[in-house]
């Protein structure tokens, strides 16, 4: 709940630093773990994302509800076995990151991120490359991870474990406009 | 003895139907919500206020749910792989976020911006807008 708050207060830090805060309605994040009988894949395309230039901060929050499985039996057993959507709605990510980024300047700007990600009541730093691309005063941010379930007290049952991977690939892309 | 291959036949066709129902649950694709019936409509701005005043009852209310929203799009987002309109809750920055499904090779044919229509769709909760999925155009 706590970093939900830090995210809030991110939001309306918003008028500190103008013209230096990048944001998205749109963003997507999409997972993807592989098993032997088919792949199990979603993606979220209403994920709030933040990006604070000045602060070198960086932030999201996403609805679990809101990612789309081809199946709706997948989706249904993501929601309510796994990520329990019910009582943990929101899977958030704030942190800071390290490298510079001209706004100014058209081009791609490696950063190094590293944060707290919130996911089912867990909280857990994760340390990530990725990329701002500067773009006609757009940033469009783009950023992998491999996350493991049972880090975030997932459990999957013994019966399906090995058959699914141990660790599920998350991939975060954003469009953002100045604030 | 006859009797016996009846029974062991009919216990076949129970089988291979039951087989076949669970393959058809397993397999069954995400579709968006045309011929779904909606519980409950609403205009943009009630359903963001009703969010803005109480998130947690609004989700009680509305999470999951199939609902229809009437209001006037302020933004149109298509892409190769996404489709998102927000129709505007007048006086506010927020809105309601409605997200289409987008299959391969067809795209939604999404109205354009400043008009005034009812999407349908299942409500996932709230976050800077009220966010929509599985989205049509009524």
């Amino acid at each position: 709940m706590n970093k939900y708050i830090i995210f809030i207060a991110l939001i309306f830090c918003a008028g500190s630093s103008y013209g230096q805060l990048y944001y998205s309605r749109t963003g997507s994040i999409g997972f993807y773990a592989s098993t032997p009988l088919e792949d199990i894949k979603a993606e979220n395309n209403q994920v709030y994302v933040l990006i604070d230039i000045g602060k070198r901060e960086l932030a999201f929050s996403s609805l679990l509800k809101g990612f789309i499985f081809p199946k709706e039996l997948m989706q249904e057993h993501f929601n309510e076995n796994y990520v329990e959507s019910d009582k943990f709605p929101k899977a958030t990510f704030t942190g800071n990151f390290t490298g510079s980024v001209d706004v100014k300047k058209d081009g791609s700007y490696p950063v190094q991120v590293k944060g707290e990600l919130t996911l089912h009541n867990v909280v857990k730093m994760v340390e990530l490359p990725a990329m701002l691309e500067v773009k006609g005063g757009m940033i469009m941010a783009t950023a992998h991870l491999m996350v493991k379930p049972e880090d975030f007290q997932i459990n999957i049952p013994s019966v399906v474990r090995n058959k699914i991977a141990r660790e599920v690939s998350i991939n975060v892309n954003a469009n953002c406009s100045p604030k | 003895m006859r009797k016996k291959y009846i029974m062991v036949a009919l216990l076949g066709v129970l089988l291979s139907a039951v087989a076949g129902w669970a393959f058809y649950l397993y397999n069954k694709p995400h579709r968006n919500v045309a011929g779904v019936r909606a519980v409950a409509e609403i205009d943009a701005a009630g359903l963001y206020a009703a969010y803005k005043q109480d998130e947690t009852g609004a989700d009680r209310k509305f999470v999951g749910k199939v609902i229809e929203v009437k209001g006037t799009i302020i933004t149109v987002q298509l892409t190769d792989s996404t489709a998102n309109v927000r129709l505007g809750a007048a006086g506010t920055d927020g809105a309601v976020s409605c997200d289409f499904l987008v299959g391969k090779g067809t795209k939604p044919d999404l109205p354009s911006k400043g008009s005034a229509v009812v999407i349908k769709g299942r409500c996932t909760g709230f976050l800077e807008d009220v966010n929509l999925v599985d989205c049509v155009v009524e």
